[in-house]
């Protein structure tokens, strides 16, 4: 992919699509693409996080590794979502795993330099922990919804 | 206008409301682990002939000395003379029919209920969103929409099940994509063999490019479950006008009559089980309603 071509991804990806031009182009600049073959691990539990991605194309599964049950899938990603959010907190570490289902091709953000972009220019720094915390309150109600076992055998008639 | 709503057909013919009449199990096929698919057809011939049921409506399926209870069809409308009813094994009447037999006789009233909108939704793109059994009522829905393809727009088929062994019908989906389906499965909880989505159902709505102004969502499942979808699909600026749930409740009757399902000022048991979202949505998770 041509750098020209990366700030016309970030156009139609839904985390970054309705950011103006010039915040655009700024996470363009930072921006670099990456791809990945079928069940690569891109990062594991407990790792320090140095990126983050929007996924372009593909499938990603994020896994938990539970003593005596082996790894268990907790959500799979796809186009045009957020990989990798913790990564923005400097000090936090990954809380899950995330390994390919599909070969996936996706844009790549050095943590570091996009908060330091975001500290410089407030407005960017606003409008992306605006959509970051949008997607982990997303992720939240989800999960909430996956706790209550909702298809559990319930009693009936 | 979207928002009205499509009444029931009635019991059947010849008969009082409560009259149930035999019918006997032609096949029962394992779905999923405690569900099944009973296959029926009525003793009386004129009444076999005479048998008409629309997608959304529910028989009351009775076994004497045990009691009743409402069961959706979810067979093809198109061929009512075999009627289809997919049954979780949960309660007593349920068990005891777990017990049954092909060439065992039950006991079956109806239809009853209220239909899903399939003529006044012609021409729309249709977003089906479901979970768990909630597929079954929405099958008749499945296989009306490919009889009259040409009628509808795009059609979308988001289904979640608690593992990957929990899905219904799955040797159909293979038949429903080829014929214009847009399939999307998913499951609460699955090892790594599973290469398809994990996470709950309504999250798969990312997935999909919806038009607001002509896409219809037709829902049904654990009521909860119905929250998030309404919710992401009104954030994708669908209308609630253009939303519309089966709802369960606790049906005795199946005529409005006894009070056991009153939900508001409805009867889910005669206006339901099928709603448009705007006409239920003041008593919509209503906490204890």
């Amino acid at each position: 992919m041509s750098p020209e071509t990366i700030p016309k991804l970030l156009q139609t990806l839904e985390f970054t699509k309705d950011l103006p031009p010039e915040q655009l182009e700024k996470l363009a600049e930072l921006a670099f693409e990456v791809s990945f073959p079928e069940d690569f691990t891109i990062f594991r539990e407990t790792d320090a996080g140095e990126l983050l991605y929007l996924i372009k194309s593909g499938q990603i599964a994020l896994y938990v590794s539970v003593p005596g049950k082996g790894r268990k899938t907790i959500l799979t990603l796809g186009p045009g979502q957020l990989l990798g959010w913790s990564s923005l907190f400097p000090s936090s570490r990954k809380t899950a795993s995330a390994r390919t289902v599909t070969p996936t091709e996706a844009i790549a953000f050095n943590a570091a330099q996009l908060r330091e972009a975001m500290d410089e220019d407030k407005d960017l720094g606003y409008a992306i922990l605006w959509r970051v915390a949008d997607v982990i309150a997303s992720r939240l109600k989800a999960t909430r919804l996956q706790l209550l076992d909702i298809f559990a055998p319930g009693r009936e008639c | 206008m979207l928002n009205t709503i499509t009444t029931a057909t009635g019991p059947t013919p010849d008969a009082g409301p409560m009259r149930t009449h035999p019918a006997r199990i032609i096949a029962i096929k394992e779905e999923a682990y405690a569900i099944a698919t009973y296959e029926i057809e009525f003793e009386d011939p004129a009444l076999k002939e005479a048998y008409q049921f629309k997608a959304g409506q529910f028989n009351m399926l009775y076994l004497p000395g045990i009691g009743e209870a409402p069961i959706s069809m979810s067979s093809d409308p198109a061929t009512p003379q075999v009627i289809g009813h997919t049954i979780r094994y949960a309660g007593n009447l349920t068990r005891a029919i777990s017990r049954l037999q092909v060439g065992d006789v039950i006991g079956v009233r109806g239809p009853y209920g209220s239909a899903w909108p399939l003529e006044q939704i012609e021409g729309d793109d249709l977003c089906i969103v479901t979970g768990g059994i909630g597929l079954a009522p929405l099958r008749p829905v499945i296989y009306h929409v490919l009889r009259h393809r040409e009628r509808y727009g795009r059609v979308f088929l988001l289904y979640g099940a608690r593992t990957p062994d929990d899905m219904l019908y799955e040797d159909e989906f293979e038949s429903w994509k080829q014929q214009g389906i847009q399939l999307y499965l998913t499951v609460d909880r699955a090892d790594p063999s599973w290469r398809g989505h994990v996470g709950v159902v309504p999250m798969l709505f990312y997935l999909l490019r919806l038009d607001p102004k002509k896409t219809t969502v037709l829902t049904c499942g654990p009521e909860i479950m119905i929250h998030f979808v309404i919710y992401e699909a009104m954030a994708r600026r669908i209308p609630k006008e253009r939303i519309y749930v089966s709802m369960e409740r606790n049906m005795k009757c199946g005529v409005g009559i006894c009070g056991h399902c009153q939900f508001g000022p409805h009867f889910v048991c005669k206006e339901g089980p099928v709603f448009p979202y705007a006409a239920i949505e003041p008593f919509f998770g209503v906490e204890d309603f």
